[in-house]
């Protein structure tokens, strides 16, 4: 119970972070999704199960203020947890810098181009109004926040190892594969 | 290979949970959790959206590029006037002189409005879009048009949920305002937002004089939004020999970045 309230509670604080703070920065800094980047990094630390519930609970909550089609922020955000761990499980051997860049890039790819491709086929089938301004100007926001989301990523890698050091964690992917 | 890890069930569960909540969402159920949970957290969210905002317009003053020592002095003045200062007083202060000015601008132009609070931007990054804390319940409806300052228009209401609203700025390439210059001929024209960056008019007729530093507002021509809201001012005039029609950039009065308070106009005859 106090693990589900602190859970909730961070998933709560990122999203208005995500929402209220991180969006009021200028160009291409608002580029970054924080909740994406920790969704990609739990994954990474073999915390599957936590990371399809982030995406749950924070995907809900974007869902308050996203004005895309309702639903679409939770499913791209569970989407890509789940492929993330296809790549892990069955591509990456373990946790490692290298593996982590490569999650992060497809992770952010994968949510990104989901939302636009939802978004492009509800405007072509006159169910949504609101498209993308422009697809140059949505691939350089993609590419700067696969650049801010990795960077964010190797952060949180690095203070990761310092605490891995500190109380020798055990990291080894230790989920069967069916 | 395998397309799932262990928790299989979790993930299609999840999934499954997510569709019943569009169900739910479309058929209005949620509304009242949606609506509470808005609620709550706006006021939070308004504070947090005011820091960011200061903390951007701080930086964007300052520049990174700017020498560190340099830096680190208008840093430890900034400190030492802060202590000072009390900055609750001081978001407040903000938050009713902005109110102050659009309420002294409704009362002289006869209009009804609303006041409401920004709350977030778009998540989307490509759109210049302000999310508000006003909607259905307080009559918020699409197409009405939201004004900072005295009478400046910023953009129209172009999605609405029961407690928040979102507006699409004149800045962004979506956005489109039937617009006058104020000259001796009232040229008219349409001002579109040039990718989240500046403000363009197009369509004015070849044959009239437009001159640089000359006042834009709204036409009146669109339903909803009323006469003389002020766009912009003319930096410059592009004049093509072959065209029909010639165009002009503007400069935006009010930047969109520093909101906190705006009001969305009602209906008007």
């Amino acid at each position: 119970m106090t693990s589900f309230i602190i859970n909730s509670l961070t998933v709560i604080i990122l999203g208005i972070v995500q929402v209220s703070f991180l969006t009021t920065w200028s160009r291409p800094v608002n580029s970054l999704n924080l909740i994406l980047s920790l969704i990609i990094f739990l994954v990474a630390i073999n915390r599957y199960r936590q990371g399809l519930w982030w995406a749950f609970g924070a995907g809900c909550f974007l869902e308050l203020y996203s004005f895309d089609f309702f639903g679409l922020t939770t499913l791209a955000l569970i989407i890509t947890v789940v492929i993330v761990n296809f790549l892990f499980n069955n591509f990456f051997t373990n946790y490692s810098f290298y593996s982590l860049t490569i999650s992060g890039l497809m992770g952010t790819l994968i949510y990104n181009l989901l939302i636009f491709l939802v978004d492009e086929l509800f405007i072509l089938l006159g169910i949504a109004t609101q498209g993308i301004v422009s697809a140059a100007l949505f691939f350089q926001n993609l590419i700067w926040q696969t650049v801010l989301n990795l960077m964010i990523l190797y952060l949180i890698f690095f203070i990761f190892h310092f605490l891995i050091g500190k109380f020798k964690m055990d990291l080894s992917r230790q989920i069967p594969i069916e | 290979m395998k397309l799932f890890g262990k928790p299989v069930k979790l993930s299609v569960a999840l999934l499954a949970v997510v569709i019943l909540l569009i169900f739910l969402h479309y058929f209005k159920i949620l509304s009242p959790i949606e609506n509470l949970a808005v609620r709550i957290l706006s006021p939070i969210q308004n504070k947090i959206y005011v820091l960011g905002v200061k903390i951007n317009n701080f930086y964007s003053s300052t520049g990174f590029r700017k020498d560190l020592v340099k830096i680190n002095l208008e840093l430890e003045e900034k400190v030492n006037n802060l202590i000072i200062e009390n900055s609750q007083l001081k978001m407040m202060l903000l938050e009713q002189q902005e109110l102050d000015q659009q309420y002294n601008f409704l009362q002289s132009a006869g209009l009804d409005a609303i006041v409401a609070k920004v709350i977030g931007k778009s998540l989307q990054p490509d759109r210049q879009t302000l999310i508000l804390n006003r909607g259905q319940k307080e009559g918020i409806e699409v197409g009405l048009p939201v004004i900072a300052g005295e009478g400046v228009i910023i953009g129209k209401i172009v999605a609405v949920n029961r407690s928040s609203s979102q507006v699409l700025l004149i800045n962004d390439s979506r956005s489109s305002l039937a617009a006058t210059i104020q000259n001796e001929m009232q040229t008219k024209g349409v001002v579109i937002g040039e990718r989240g960056l500046s403000l363009k008019m197009e369509l004015i007729p070849q044959d009239e004089e437009v001159g640089v530093g000359e006042i834009v507002v709204t036409s009146g021509l669109e339903p909803s939004i009323p006469r003389g809201l002020v766009i912009g001012q003319v930096e410059q005039v592009i004049t093509e020999p072959n065209s029909f029609f010639q165009a002009a950039f503007l400069q935006p009065l009010i930047s969109p970045d520093d909101l906190i308070v705006v009001s969305i106009l009602k209906y008007h005859d």
